[in-house]
């Protein structure tokens, strides 16, 4: 409001607004540019007070300033985007701000609170704020994912299906490494847990094509995700609701060294109790997560960060199948830890990432009965060199290593998964090692054009087969605020290492899984809107795929195009919001038929949007409204009875001749804010999903001799969900 | 399901509330009146000593008060003069990526500002800017494509105020750029300074409107005269301009000294 009245009564002159009283604090940061390099001439001010400076060239600043309570610092400059920091009643600490280049728009969208902008990359960056403040998204990485354009989400699982790709087709990054990506074998009804807690992060970027060639062994999307750096100050955070309690503590030891502590415990049993559940659980999903970082800035620019997470879920629901009807029960668990190293030496910049992960998983359904344990090793090095004055040269490399064990039994058909049923029995160990490298030229010939071409090579023992991978990406931005961009790549990606055993690859050779991409856009920039629509082609070949009775072909081929619409921006009555639209006719061989139909998430218009509005005295309101066309299946036409194995075995319709009804659902969130003490704040929150209590439909399922089927419903049926969390900051000089 | 992760989400979100609602409530006020007319002062005073880090602040300032009331042609106008400004400083120092994205900001601005409020000063600061980007861009061939807009805006300017000095003014500095046979030169340009002139001796700016550009157009003239060989003429004008701005750096380190050598 502050603001407000100094733009109301005007200044006098622009260095003496008015006789202030003497400043009770100062705002003390560094603004720096890629790489860490200070930035001078940028705009640092309090948007409360319009108190400001402009940085030199140490990129140092210090604003005074009177006012108390919780601040907000704008930092602009030319060329750059614009980013805004909360600053605590009480914090004294150096506020380190990075701006990214937003000269010439190359990337599609790019989310920074409330705003999109142009990152570096062709992809969209969402904060972890849009995360957690989509209604309906569970505070769920993925789910928040699915509010973008160009994910097909036709159900209410947590997998990423990009531009009419499999979901095992995009890749998630942690801090530089690659995190695994489960099979569809651990969860028949579709994937239900999500990557990781978005409080851990800082920055989240998603590509959904046309990526570079940083990253490798993925044909369709990326999202890479940034954990937390240094705390501003310390802090303590505790909270509770229906169905959690987390804590998590940020502790600055010196300004040179911090430490993060994360951890939750949830179980939905109680939310169930409390709204009702269409689906039999036992016991409902439950599980912890616990995490830790170390942050050393060990120099203005060198910053190494350990980032350490241990995560475990479990559930069991009950399943009806034809064959069969009792519990399908999961565990998961997985540890993980990531070393990153990051400096800046005049015009280089390298990084370094090592990781290695363990994950363990059960699955249990009839015969079905698969445990699977995976350590995963990973090595990531990358070195950027500012060559010119827009001209940047990138070049890298990664060696990865990935032991799975398979160990249980598989059903030998689909049809057939009672208890005792003819199983393939699986003891398979396989070891994968990849090596890549990659190089990079990031060319700007002048201000309104950018063109980025790239090469990465790959080799997997598993496939034998060394895979060369030219991408290249353009951008021109006219003089009339409209940026064209286009992008040309060939993809390649390892097929799941389980695809690689005898027993189910019945000895073929598997070869490296391949897409050519193909993509043209336009994006228009507003104050406060932007539009932007990108068409796209992507060919598939070399695809290795699971038929029903889990045996595995590979040779397939296919095709994706299709078109997507994001919009954000202002809307009347003070509401803020953005609305994706998604069309894509995705078609690939399928591995039962041998035929070139439909592809599973052949999801025509997919649609989503959002619409927020904040209140006075702290009250905010968010609703999410999602519409997507029925997944095609391919139907059940009559069975005949084997007497030998006592079982129907069903006969196939056309493949993917029909489709599910269409998936849709309304949410609605509302949260109410009150700073309790200068140190203290809290949140009361209430939600309610699937407002309108939709039946979406996530599957059918068919009686004994498949003369009838009913519908499998999806997770949630209209829910409300409570809570309250208490925030404690200490001032950490 | 992250439901924790629900719990703390909330956290964040009142933390958008907190910044996102003074921000509403401004947007809705008026009396950036004094804003902007001390902004036009400054702007001009830091230009006439050509002090890059004053235009910076005072261009800095402007965005601020911009931050709240997004939508001010005015206040869009000012920030598009502090960057056209700083556009012509950075192109006497041959820094022309800094000049083209202070360029390409004050084109954005000034496209916005005239969307809310088709000025003449905005419609000629415009022509004035895009005129810059072709003569910093060190490419003859975006005159072709941009020197049509250029002049379009400057047509649309004499229409709603044939009698703004500043539209002959910048009338004027792109007739200096304009060859002959395309419709410009050194004669025509020096007769849209004089009226330039002319219309400054009637004009009668109420603050905050735009007022500033009367020494430029005498600088402007002292360097059409001085193409001429018309010196003593020249130096006149100079003169006139330092009565008016008497630390203009330009004038006297450059356009003054430079006559000099050319009466030797």
């Amino acid at each position: 409001m502050l603001a407000a009245c100094l733009v109301v009564m005007g200044a006098g002159t622009l260095t003496a607004q008015s006789p202030d009283p003497a400043p009770t604090r100062t705002v003390r940061g560094v603004v720096k540019g890629p790489g860490a390099r200070p930035l001078d001439a940028a705009n640092v001010f309090i948007i409360e007070t319009l108190e400001g400076v402009v940085t030199h060239e140490d990129g140092h600043f210090a604003i005074p300033t009177t006012a108390t309570g919780p601040l907000t610092i704008i930092v602009r400059r030319l060329g750059f985007s614009e980013r805004r920091r909360l600053i605590a009643d009480g914090d004294t600490s150096m506020v380190v701000v990075t701006l990214e280049a937003s000269g010439v728009s190359l990337a599609p969208v790019a989310v920074e609170a409330g705003r999109y902008t142009a990152s570096e990359e062709r992809g969209a960056t969402l904060t972890p704020l849009e995360v957690v403040t989509t209604p309906g998204t569970a505070a769920d990485v993925n789910r928040a994912l699915q509010s973008l354009p160009g994910i097909q989400a036709g159900d209410e699982g947590t997998a990423l299906f990009v531009r009419g790709g499999d979901f095992t087709e995009t890749r998630v990054f942690l801090n530089d490494a690659g995190l695994l990506t489960p099979v569809q074998l651990q969860t028949p009804a579709g994937t239900f847990t999500g990557t990781v807690d978005p409080f851990l992060l800082d920055g989240i970027f998603f590509s959904s094509g046309g990526f570079g060639a940083r990253y490798g062994d993925a044909l369709s999307g990326i999202a890479s995700l940034r954990t937390q750096g240094r705390p501003a100050r310390s802090s303590a955070t505790a909270s509770a609701g229906l169905a959690a309690l987390s804590g998590a503590a940020a502790l600055k030891v010196s300004p040179s060294v911090s430490f993060r502590f994360a951890g939750n415990r949830s179980n939905l049993d109680p939310m169930f109790r409390l709204n009702g559940t269409r689906r039999d659980y036992n016991p409902p999903p439950h599980g912890y997560d616990v995490s830790g970082s170390v942050i050393l800035n060990y120099r203005p620019t060198g910053e190494i960060k350990l980032f350490g997470v241990s995560q475990t879920n479990a559930l069991a629901f009950g399943v009806e199948e034809a064959s069969y009807g009792g519990d399908f029960s999961v565990d998961v668990s997985g540890q993980a830890g990531v070393a990153t190293w990051h400096d800046t030496f005049g015009a280089v910049a390298p990084t370094v990432t090592i990781a290695a992960s363990h994950n363990e998983s059960g699955s249990d359904f009839g015969a079905f009965r698969l445990a699977n344990g995976s350590d995963h090793v990973q090595l990531f090095a990358q070195t950027e060199w500012q060559a010119a004055l827009g001209a940047m040269i990138r070049v890298g490399g990664e060696l990865d290593r990935l032991e799975s064990d398979y160990q249980g039994s598989i059903p030998e058909t689909g049809y057939d998964v009672k208890p005792g049923a003819r199983t393939t029995v699986i003891v398979s160990s396989e070891t994968g090692n990849r090596s890549a490298a990659f190089a990079e030229a990031d060319w700007r010939p002048f201000t309104q054009a950018r063109l980025v071409a790239g090469v990465r090579t790959d080799r997997s023992s598993l496939t034998d087969r060394r895979t060369v991978d030219p991408r290249f990406s353009a951008a021109w931005k006219t003089f009339s605020g409209l940026t064209l961009t286009a992008a040309w790549g060939v993809y390649h990606q390892v097929p799941d290492p389980l695809y690689f055993d005898d027993s189910l690859s019945a000895g073929n050779q598997l070869s490296p899984m391949r897409a050519k991409q193909r993509i043209l856009g336009a994006q228009v920039d507003g104050e406060s809107q932007m539009l932007r629509v990108e068409a796209y082609d992507k060919r598939y070949d070399d695809l290795a795929q699971r038929t029903r009775d889990y045996d595995v072909v590979s040779g397939a081929t296919g095709h994706a195009r299709g078109v997507d619409v994001f919009a954000k921006g202002r809307a009347p009555f003070g509401l803020t919001g953005r609305v994706s639209y998604s069309y894509v006719s995705s078609r690939r061989t399928d591995p039962d038929a041998g035929v070139v139909t439909r592809a599973p998430f052949d999801v025509t218009h997919t649609a989503t949007m959002v619409a927020e509005r904040s209140l006075l005295g702290g009250l905010r309101v968010s609703l999410a409204y999602r519409y997507a066309t029925g997944r095609p299946f391919t139907p059940v036409t009559g069975s005949t009875y084997d007497a030998e194995r006592q079982v129907y075995v069903p006969r196939y319709g056309a493949p993917m001749s029909e489709r599910l009804p269409a998936f849709r659902r309304l949410d609605f969130s509302t949260s109410y804010y009150r700073q309790l003490t200068p140190g203290m704040q809290s949140v009361v929150f209430v939600s309610l999903m699937n407002m309108l209590d939709r039946t979406n439909v996530q599957k059918y399922t068919y009686n004994a001799d498949y003369s009838r089927r009913s519908v499998v419903p999806s997770l949630f049926e209209r829910s409300v969900y409570f809570g309250a969390t208490i925030t404690w900051l200490k001032e950490n000089r | 399901m992250k439901v924790s992760s629900m719990i703390t989400a909330f956290g964040v979100i009142v933390t958008g509330v907190v910044i996102a609602a003074p921000a509403r409530a401004q947007g809705q006020l008026t009396g950036t009146a004094k804003w902007a007319d001390s902004a036009s002062r400054e702007i001009e005073a830091a230009n006439a000593v050509g002090d890059l880090d004053r235009l910076t602040n005072a261009a800095a300032m402007i965005d601020r008060v911009l931050t709240v009331t997004p939508n001010d042609p005015l206040l869009l106008y000012y920030r598009s003069l502090a960057l056209y400004r700083t556009a012509s400083i950075y192109t006497g120092q041959k820094k022309r990526d800094e000049a083209k994205r202070a360029l390409e900001e004050a084109d954005l601005l000034l496209e916005q500002a005239i969307s809310k409020s088709p000025t003449a000063d905005a419609l000629a600061l415009r022509s004035g800017v895009i005129g810059l980007m072709i003569g910093s861009s060190g490419n003859p061939m975006s005159g072709m494509t941009l020197g049509p807009k250029a002049a379009g805006l400057l047509d649309r300017a004499k229409e709603i105020e044939p009698r703004n000095p500043r539209v002959w003014l910048v009338s004027g500095m792109s007739a200096m750029f304009t060859p002959k046979m395309f419709g410009g030169g050194t004669d025509k340009a020096e007769q849209e300074f004089r009226k330039a002139l002319t219309h400054f001796d009637t004009e009668q700016p109420v603050a905050p409107a735009p007022s500033w550009g009367r020494a430029d157009a005498y600088i402007w003239l002292g360097q059409a005269l001085h193409k001429h060989g018309k010196i003593d003429e020249a130096r006149a004008a100079y003169q006139k301009a330092l009565e008016l701005q008497p630390k203009n750096s330009w004038v006297q380190n450059v356009l003054l000294p430079s006559l000099d050598s050319s009466k030797k």
